[in-house]
């Protein structure tokens, strides 16, 4: 078969696969004589190698043959095959003579059926066929992972699933509690996403309850690990919605799948509908169907003067619920509503501009229950993705870091936050060009590009932060936005390894450096605090990471930290050489003589270049305005550079080639100014070397967050908690006060 | 792993039900011929195709093909049977590369098979096999289910993306709407969401799942 499709694979199977048996080694076994382990395990005598790229083209070829004779065999029926999965609909009094098809073209290339593993169902209740009674399940059964069949056994599947996500989560919670970074990562990385396939496949009221599920689990092991089971109730609904954020908006990704679940659904039905060459005559038909639906504007009021989806003959409108229980499919124990599927009431206002309507409204009206549960089901989707997209405080949010969250871009510096005059774009993206989320399926197919799931989902969060965005003071707004953009959340992506340069936070400071990153305070039932200083510090001790004479030798550690690993990554580099941090003055220099933090030449132009790292808060007093007035750009980071570039250009020695002078800016909470990101991009952004670039932004990242908590920490613990005496303070004058 | 099972226990049970995953050739095998007498019309509805594209001539993979898969290569997947990864091959210098992409067009060509020693072709086709446990119970002889990972030898990874790069485009026209393997992404979604509609329309069909016994390891290509 290879050789008559694609002659293009005989060479290779030639020279690669059938010259000879090739050799599998397992694990290794001693020989006892202290030579080289033993490790022949099998031989590959036949079919395909296990781990060959193109195993599943091969298998596929193999398999082809004996389907086309099956659906040859069987025309009226749909034959679906997927790697070693095969499925078939059919009538279900063919469905017998399907699965003896099936097992001789099958054996013909050696694809032995297995009878006993094989299942039917049908939506319809009734009793098994005559040669299918071991294989029928009245209930429903698991269809490539989800559940199909009656709203009793999609329950328990659904509760299954929630159980296998509920032990994962449970796995997590048991690891060390020191080990808060590893538990944080497994959270966001592995049990959050792990039902996202499931949401984007079951029916929508299924998946919901699934999300929600998922939620509540997910919450709870965050709450405990955050150590926030003590915080006021207020302050643990800040954690979970903050959380919920994805972290390009300050969040943590963790708690949404309620957000996005019928975002997932939408874009899921999408995608099958927006394959090019659309195979199934079923799915062109209803996509011409759905694109004569109405548009909605609210969850199940369709706009434009149509009427809402209503059972045939009834006034009132059905629940989504008993569209067919909880199921995709018809319930079996509905058969009434089998028999009599809810009809759509034809639109009582003139079709919108393109789209195309069927040719009368009986027509229209007849689709509706041709298609049973199905169209309504969609319907009712695409009205919670829209109203999750809609933002529920009336009136303009103002500025905000949200609306123009940029789309994700690969280049890491080209994704940092545009520059001041784009700062206003109301929208972004895809979504930007359709002017918000498309109301009505016609739209969304009309899309001239596909949507992703994250694009849906990202429009869902920004109802929801612009909510939670309207009751912010401007200090809460400048943190939050310093938090937002492509930059600042990498560190939460940092593996914790060991070793000085690993990258691993210790327990108590990744517990307070994510809670200062939610905007929570960084212990429990904080209030106002008195630095040393005489200032009065608001609860996340803003203060102290800029600003208070008292925590500069901690913020001295941390601008060392940054430089220590600026000069790190350009020691190594090939085109940077005699890279010196802190160098000493020159020979006599005396000061005021100014001295860079970093020296190095570039080998290409011979150029001496100065840097100056320096870390700046964007809480701070004097930022707060401009960050929260601008909240895209690094407001912050960019007047420090300026500073910088004042300062020293005017002391570059003169010299041919020139000396030049580069600001090394990030804000406190990872953000990067600029003209570093500029020389950044220069200096470590080509293709090769791009790993670098992304391992100093997100070692810097996490420095910097590592420090911000410790500073907070000590700083915590060094001051007075508005009337009482500080925790450092003699044990004795401390205990009576506290 | 936080709930997934280990890697099975190197016994010698395991070892002997490896024997079942991976039968060994018998005469009675499908063959070429027999296929062609079993599939006729099958195979003479393919050739049109092969034909159409490849030619009379059998054609010689691009070096932008070679080199743009090199490129696309995932880091960090897992040690080839000679230790080599993608990390090494993208420290070759200049003549290296060069040499690299030589080597791929060579085995994915006509020439491979008289070119490339029988001792050098042996080491590509060795795999690393990980053994991993099925969820679900023991057998009688108290062995778990096996699920092979194999882990071939890095060239060897890089000729089969060079070739998918070449025929995958076709090969979605030529295999879809009957299977969905091949260059169909989220392909369980669309099977889902197809069977859906499908019986969302005719509500008295059903739907027949087929399964067949270990068919990865046993079908004959």
């Amino acid at each position: 078969m290879a050789a008559a499709a694609f002659p293009e694979l005989v060479p290779y199977l030639r020279c690669i696969d059938l010259g000879e048996s090739p050799t599998v080694y397992g694990w290794g076994v001693n020989d006892g004589d202290g030579g080289l382990a033993a490790q022949l395990l099998r031989r590959f005598e036949r079919s395909i190698h296990q781990g060959d790229v193109l195993g599943p083209l091969i298998h596929a070829l193999a398999r082809h043959p004996a389907l086309q004779a099956l659906a040859a065999r069987h025309p009226r029926c749909t034959v679906l095959g997927l790697h070693d999965d095969g499925s078939v609909i059919s009538p279900v009094e063919e469905l017998a003579a399907v699965m003896r098809s099936a097992a001789e073209p099958g054996a013909k290339v050696d694809a032995e059926l297995a009878p006993a593993k094989c299942a039917a169902w049908s939506p319809t209740p009734r009793a098994p066929p005559a040669d299918l009674a071991d294989q029928w399940r009245p209930a429903g059964l698991t269809y490539f992972g989800i559940p199909v069949g009656g709203a009793e056994f999609v329950n328990a599947e659904v509760d299954q699933m929630g159980a296998a996500h509920a032990r994962v989560v449970r796995a997590v919670a048991s690891l060390p509690p020191d080990a808060v970074q590893a538990r944080l990562l497994l959270l966001r990385m592995c049990a959050a996403p792990l039902v996202t396939y499931a949401l984007r496949c079951l029916p929508p009221v299924a998946a919901t309850a699934l999300a929600k599920g998922v939620d509540s689990k997910i919450r709870r092991a965050l709450l405990h690990l955050l150590r926030a089971e003590d915080d006021f109730r207020g302050t643990r609904r800040a954690h979970v919605a903050g959380a919920a954020l994805p972290v390009r908006m300050g969040g943590l990704g963790l708690g949404d799948r309620s957000v996005v679940t019928s975002a997932a659904h939408v874009v899921s039905w999408l995608a099958t509908w927006r394959a090019v060459d659309l195979p199934a005559p079923a799915l062109r038909e209803l996509v011409r169907a759905l694109s004569a639906l109405p548009a909605v504007t609210a969850p199940g009021r369709p706009a434009l003067g149509a009427a809402p989806p209503t059972t045939a003959g009834g006034g009132s409108r059905t629940p989504p619920a008993e569209w067919g229980g909880t199921s995709a499919w018809l319930s079996p124990a509905g058969n009434a509503a089998a028999a009599t599927p809810p009809t759509l009431e034809p639109p009582r206002s003139a079709a919108p501009v393109g789209v195309a309507w069927p040719a009368s409204l009986a027509a229209f009206a007849s689709e509706g229950g041709l298609w049973g549960p199905l169209l309504p089901r969609l319907q009712v989707c695409l009205s919670a993705c829209v109203a999750k997209a809609t933002p529920a405080a009336t009136g303009s949010p103002g500025r905000s870091p949200f609306e123009s969250v940029a789309p994700p871009s690969p280049h890491l510096l080209l994704s940092l936050p545009p520059p001041l005059h784009t700062a206003t774009i109301p929208a972004a993206g895809l979504l930007r060009s359709l002017g918000g989320v498309p109301d009505s399926w016609g739209a969304m197919l009309a899309a001239p590009t596909r949507l992703t799931q994250r694009q849906l989902a990202q429009a869902a969060h920004l109802a929801a932060a612009r909510g939670m965005r309207a009751s912010l003071s401007l200090a809460a707004r400048a943190r939050w936005a310093a938090c937002c953009g492509h930059g600042s959340g990498l560190w939460l992506n940092r593996l914790p390894c060991c070793g000085r340069l690993g990258g691993a936070m210790k327990g108590a400071e990744m517990v307070v450096a994510v809670r200062l990153w939610l905007g929570i305070s960084a212990v429990t039932h904080a209030s106002a605090r008195e630095c040393r200083c005489g200032e009065i510090v608001d609860a996340l001790g803003s203060h102290w990471l800029g600003g208070c004479p008292r925590s500069v030798p901690l913020r001295s550690f941390r601008h060392k930290e940054v430089l220590q690993r600026v000069a790190t990554v350009l020691r190594v580099d090939p085109r940077w050489t005699g890279d010196v941090a802190e160098p000493p003055l020159p020979a006599g220099e005396q000061s005021p003589a100014l001295r860079p933090d970093l020296r190095a030449t570039s080998v290409a132009s011979g150029a001496p270049l100065w840097g100056d790292v320096s870390v700046v808060a964007a809480t701070a007093a004097v930022h707060v305005s401009r960050t929260a007035g601008s909240p895209r750009v690094p407001g912050a980071a960019r007047v420090r550079e300026t500073e910088k570039v004042g300062k020293y250009t005017p002391y570059l020695p003169a010299g041919d080639p020139p000396h030049t002078f580069t600001p090394l800016v990030w804000e406190a909470s990872g953000r990067v100014g600029p003209a570093t990101a500029s020389f950044l991009a220069l200096a470590l952004g080509e293709e090769n070397h791009r790993e670098a670039l992304t391992g100093l932004l997100t070692d810097v990242s996490l420095g910097l967050w590592r420090w911000n908590a410790r500073i907070v920490l000590a700083r915590v613990a060094n001051s007075f908690r508005m009337g009482w005496a500080p925790l450092a303070a003699p044990p004795l004058v401390a205990h009576l006060s506290h | 792993m936080l709930t997934g099972k280990p890697v099975a226990a190197e016994t010698d049970a395991v070892r002997a039900k490896t024997s079942t995953l991976f039968p060994a050739a018998t005469p009675e095998l499908a063959t070429a011929n027999s296929l062609a007498d079993a599939f006729p019309t099958k195979l003479a509805a393919a050739k049109p195709l092969g034909e159409a594209r490849a030619g009379a001539e059998p054609r010689q993979l691009a070096a932008e093909t070679v080199v743009a898969t090199i490129r696309s290569a995932a880091r960090g997947k897992a040690l080839s049977p000679s230790g080599l990864r993608m990390e090494h091959l993208w420290a070759l210098t200049l003549a290296g590369s060069d040499a690299l992409v030589r080597v791929v067009q060579l085995l994915s060509s006509a020439d491979g098979v008289d070119q490339v020693p029988p001792v050098a072709r042996r080491a590509l086709c060795a795999a690393n096999l990980l053994l991993l446990v099925k969820p679900g119970g023991e057998d009688a002889a108290g062995v778990p289910g096996l699920r092979p990972i194999g882990m071939p030898e890095t060239i060897r990874k890089l000729v089969g993306k060079a070739l998918m790069r070449e025929v995958l485009p076709e090969a979605r026209r030529y295999f879809v709407p009957l299977q969905r393997e091949v260059s169909v992404s989220g392909a369980c979604e669309d099977l889902v969401h197809e069977a859906d509609a499908r019986l969302a329309l005719e509500p008295t069909w059903g739907v027949l799942q087929l399964d067949f016994k270990n068919v990865f390891n046993k079908i004959s290509i």
